[in-house]
């Protein structure tokens, strides 16, 4: 059976093919993880998990259109799937419920001071 | 978009190195992607950056989901031919299943000697080699002239090291280097061990790693011993044995001060097992006497030179230092030879190196190129002789397209691949036969599987073998006419044939030869062995003599014969094996005073002629009855004929200033080497010497028996040296070791020589019979008998084998001659000797290929001619 859970990395990634739209290829996708999230990512890294992520099934792709920039080469598109979808949102459901769970201030944490 | 053609591009290597290992399906979008990264680069950057980058992200895709699976891989250029001859090559040797085994087998039976051969020359010419500073380190030999023969020897004078020592800056290191057999003592325990006497230098010189004690003080003490590890492991356990006493011969004790290594076999030092400091042995031996005789010579001395000095240079400087200090012999000289060259070349003639083990080292070396060479042609014979048939594959692979040089390679790569199998058959072979070798030369010889030198020398000989082998089949099949072959006009001319004839006559040249040296080298040693040789050493015992046995040696001899086992007891000055002297300073009526003629000296007591059972020819053995017998003495027959005196018996001669008179005369008794002629000898009556004790056995009863009660007497009169005896006809035939040695070793190889000769011949007449069923057939119709058939079959090999020999014969007998001139005591080459040699090649010859002949004159005729 195919892993169906999501890394973070993963995860982002497959946020961003949904927020590029019509634009997610691996370029692209490449240059937008960088300026979203000020990291440096190499077009392989992110060819290699949108082709993990297409195995499990979370995504499909299609050969688009040609560019001249590209030098006349086509561009792999991807769109999630309704399960990719579906994985999204359990995967932000359990973040958010979590996140109600958490304690408001930070200066609740315990210190070594007395229980209670 | 800016899309001006001066514009930089992504860097095309960069890009080939892509499309080699990305998955084709994918090339496209990565292209595209990665061009777009680089042009948007470009435009915020240097060009230099952009091609950086580039590369940077085609490394990012060397990942698993993207690089191709390694069937489809680009390969190298002509992986797919080699791929193919590869198939082919495998495809014949399957094809051809009786071929493939003799050609496979043959060689590997050849490769199995050259690499057993390579092998021992490895270890020959690399004995002692490990010491860092071989190169500087020489020893002293010393050339002299006696009986008007140039002599050289390793002992020299005592006084030699000390003026070198102190008179030459040019020497680094100088010691001097005196054997000792002594009895050595722990606590309780007591072993009889070799060793060394030597100067502290000798550790400096010699790289000997000490595993306990200081290197640079540890045989500054004369009462110091340095053990070896397993020695020590023997005297004291798996104590420490540093510091504890050693008591030598019974008499003094030494401290342990260091523990060396044990002695690797691939030395020449490796017998010895502990060291003591030389000023011991000269402060309590003989050796005191000669501290400053320039005329005795009684040690070696190892030297090495300081570095930039030429041992050359310095041979010549020194060659007159023992002349100019010891006017008795005007005619004599020191040399230096290096210690590299000791092992191999230690013989001399006329003071000059006569090589010595490297004669043998080359004899194998060619031997085993020869029987590699005779296996090599089994395969060149079989593969042209059989070329008619690859010839179709020719013609239609030429038709194709081949080149020539494809062709070539082809064949090529099929005899490396040949060589390769056979190589490892030989591993096979190797790993089998070298237990059974260790009796002829080759105990210290392993085949170590991880050894880099192993390898490669396979590998080359590989290469070299299929380079060799297939180098006729290539080149000659390669040249076939397409036209001619497809067309079916296609016939071998005779050049083949003769070649093949010529490497026939060639192989089986080999062969006979080392038949005739085999048969000359054992006939040569049996001639020896059967010489006479003046006494009878069965049941003769021989034990070292020690201080203890001098004192006691009367009650010893009583309580010997006492035992009821014993026929006689005798004390000696040296083994019945070997000459301890060799003096120059008799003198007799009638001598010429310029004549400088040493005799070699027994010394003995009463009773030596019936333990060692000497025959009398004139006068009478030493004897109590008579009591001028003390200065009585009797020679060999050799030491009379050079005396001259017509009525010996109770004449008189002088050794020194001693008047001895002559009571016997006695055969020649050999003592040294069984090839050469006895020297001239005198057996001298000196009762009080006992360096060895010779017991003769009685003749009807057990060796064992006689041990067992032999053995408490010694226990009793001999406490501080354990009980170890030899028997003289063992000893004795040591003496032809190495000759066995030689001999048994060619009889190995001229039996596999002419094993693979025989395996080719029987390939070679197997195609005949093939090529020629058809005439055969209408011949039997035609009323041929099967013996002419086997007789017109067999001519032409055995024609073959006849020419061999008339060519081996002249070149063996040159060749036995010449050895033959190292022994004085020698065959002479008969004449039985090569036509037997001759007759047993022929009958292999005819045996081998008659299996085929007569099968082939067997068959029936109606079925070679049903079909065309």
């Amino acid at each position: 059976m195919k892993e169906s859970r999501l890394g973070d990395f993963e995860e982002t990634v497959l946020l961003l093919v949904g927020i590029l739209g019509k634009e997610a290829y691996a370029f692209k996708l490449a240059e937008e993880f960088e300026s979203q999230t000020g990291r440096a990512v190499s077009i392989g890294a992110i060819h290699s998990t949108l082709s993990r992520l297409e195995d499990k099934g979370f995504l499909t792709s299609e050969m688009g259109q040609a560019t001249a920039e590209r030098g006349g080469r086509r561009k792999r598109i991807y769109t999630i799937t309704a399960y990719g979808q579906r994985a999204l949102e359990i995967s932000r459901d359990l973040k958010v419920s979590l996140w109600r769970q958490f304690p408001p201030f930070a200066t609740d944490f315990n210190f070594g001071g007395q229980l209670g | 978009m800016n899309m001006n053609p001066n514009q930089a591009t992504p860097p095309k290597l960069a890009q080939r190195f892509l499309r080699w290992f990305l998955r084709y399906e994918l090339t496209e979008e990565v292209e595209g992607d990665l061009a777009e990264k680089f042009y948007q680069t470009l435009e915020e950057h240097s060009s230099g950056r952009a091609k950086r980058n580039y590369w940077y992200q085609v490394f990012h895709y060397l990942r698993p989901f993207a690089i191709k699976s390694l069937t489809s891989i680009h390969h190298p250029i002509g992986y797919a031919m080699f791929n193919h001859f590869a198939k082919i090559s495998w495809r014949n040797l399957l094809k051809n299943k009786g071929y493939s085994l003799i050609n496979i087998g043959g060689l590997g039976v050849g490769m199995a000697v050259a690499l057993l051969i390579g092998l021992w020359i490895y270890y020959e010419t690399n004995i002692d080699s490990f010491h860092q500073n071989i190169d500087r380190i020489g020893i002293i030999r010393k050339h002299t002239l006696f009986n008007d023969t140039k002599d050289t020897q390793l002992f020299v004078p005592l006084p030699l090291y000390e003026v070198l020592g102190n008179d030459y800056p040019e020497i680094k290191h100088i010691t001097r280097f005196k054997g000792g057999s002594v009895s050595l003592m722990a606590e309780e325990r007591k072993v009889r061990q070799t060793g060394q006497y030597v100067d502290p230098d000798f550790l400096d010189m010699f790289s000997f790693p000490l595993i306990k004690g200081n290197r640079a003080t540890a045989l500054n003490d004369p009462k110091s011993i340095i053990l070896t590890e397993s020695l020590a492991k023997t005297l004291f356990g798996n104590d420490d044995p540093m510091g504890e006493i050693v008591r030598i011969n019974n008499e003094y004790d030494a401290q342990v001060t260091g523990v060396i290594s044990d002695i690797p076999e691939n030395s020449f030092f490796s017998y010895i097992t502990f060291l003591v400091p030389f000023k011991y042995n000269l402060a309590n031996s003989y050796l005191q006497r000669y501290r400053d005789d320039w005329g005795s010579n009684v040690i070696w001395t190892f030297l090495e030179m300081n570095e930039g000095v030429s041992m050359d240079v310095f041979s010549d400087k020194i060659s007159l230092i023992n002349r100019e200090n010891d006017p008795t012999s005007p005619e004599q000289k020191l040399s230096i030879q290096p210690f590299g060259e000791f092992h191999l070349y230690g013989e001399y003639e006329n003071w000059e190196n006569a090589g010595g083990k490297i004669a043998y080292v080359r004899l194998f070396g060619i031997i085993g190129v020869l029987v590699l060479l005779i296996a090599c042609i089994n395969f060149m014979n079989l593969s042209t002789a059989r070329s008619e048939k690859r010839a179709q594959e020719v013609g239609i692979r030429k038709a194709i397209g081949s080149l020539r040089t494809q062709l070539i390679l082809q064949f090529f790569s099929e005899s490396v691949m040949i060589a390769l199998l056979a190589f490892l058959l030989s591993i096979g072979l190797v790993f089998i036969g070298l237990p059974y070798l260790r009796d002829l030369g080759f105990e210290h010889i392993t085949l170590d599987v991880g050894s880099r030198f192993l390898w490669v020398i396979g590998f080359s000989i590989c290469l070299i073998t299929g380079l060799i082998a297939g180098s006729y089949p290539a080149l000659y099949l390669s040249s076939f006419q397409p036209v001619k072959i497809l067309k079916g006009t296609f016939t071998q001319g005779r050049g083949p044939v003769v070649f093949r004839k010529v490497l026939v006559v060639f192989q089986f040249v080999i062969s006979v030869g080392l038949i005739i040296g085999t048969l000359v080298v054992f006939n040569q040693i049996n001639y020896a062995k059967s010489r006479s040789i003046g006494y009878n050493p069965d049941n003769l015992i021989s034990i070292q003599g020690s201080e203890d046995i001098a004192q006691n040696f009367n009650s010893l001899k009583q309580a010997l014969l006492n035992t009821g086992y014993v026929e006689a007891v005798a004390r000696t000055s040296s083994p019945m094996t070997e000459v301890y002297n060799k003096w120059s300073d008799f003198s007799w009526e009638g001598k010429d005073p310029n004549s400088r003629i040493a005799l070699e000296a027994l010394m003995t007591g009463w009773d030596y002629e019936n333990a060692a059972g000497l025959t009398f020819t004139q006068g009478r053995p030493f004897s109590p009855e008579f009591s001028t017998d003390s200065n009585a003495v009797i020679l060999n027959e050799t030491a009379l004929d050079i005396i001259g005196y017509d009525d010996p018996i109770g004449r008189t001669m002088t050794s020194g200033g001693r008047e001895m008179t002559i009571v016997g005369i006695v055969e020649d008794v050999l003592m040294l080497n069984p090839f050469e002629t006895v020297a001239p000898g005198v057996i001298m009556f000196v009762p009080d010497i006992a360096n060895n004790i010779l017991i003769r056995i009685k003749p009807d009863v057990g060796v064992p028996e006689a041990l067992a009660s032999i053995q408490p007497v010694f226990e009793t009169y001999n406490p501080g040296f354990p009980f170890e005896y030899s028997f003289v006809d063992e000893e004795f035939n040591k003496k032809f070791a190495m000759e066995n040695q030689v001999g048994k070793l060619a009889g190995m190889f001229a039996l596999l020589a002419i094993f693979i000769s025989a395996l080719g011949l029987f390939g070679l007449a197997s195609y005949v019979a093939e090529r020629r069923t058809k005439e055969i057939g209408i011949r039997k119709v035609l009323g041929a008998s099967v013996v002419s058939l086997w007789g017109m079959l067999s001519k032409d090999f055995v024609r073959l084998v006849l020419v061999s020999c008339l060519i081996a014969i002249p070149v063996a007998y040159y060749a036995m001659q010449r050895w033959l001139q190292q022994y004085d005591y020698r065959i002479e080459l008969s004449w039985w000797v090569f036509t037997s040699a001759g007759l047993g090649a022929l009958l292999i010859t005819l045996a081998t290929i008659s299996y085929q002949t007569v099968k082939a004159a067997l068959a029936n005729p109606v079925k070679s001619l049903r079909s065309e």
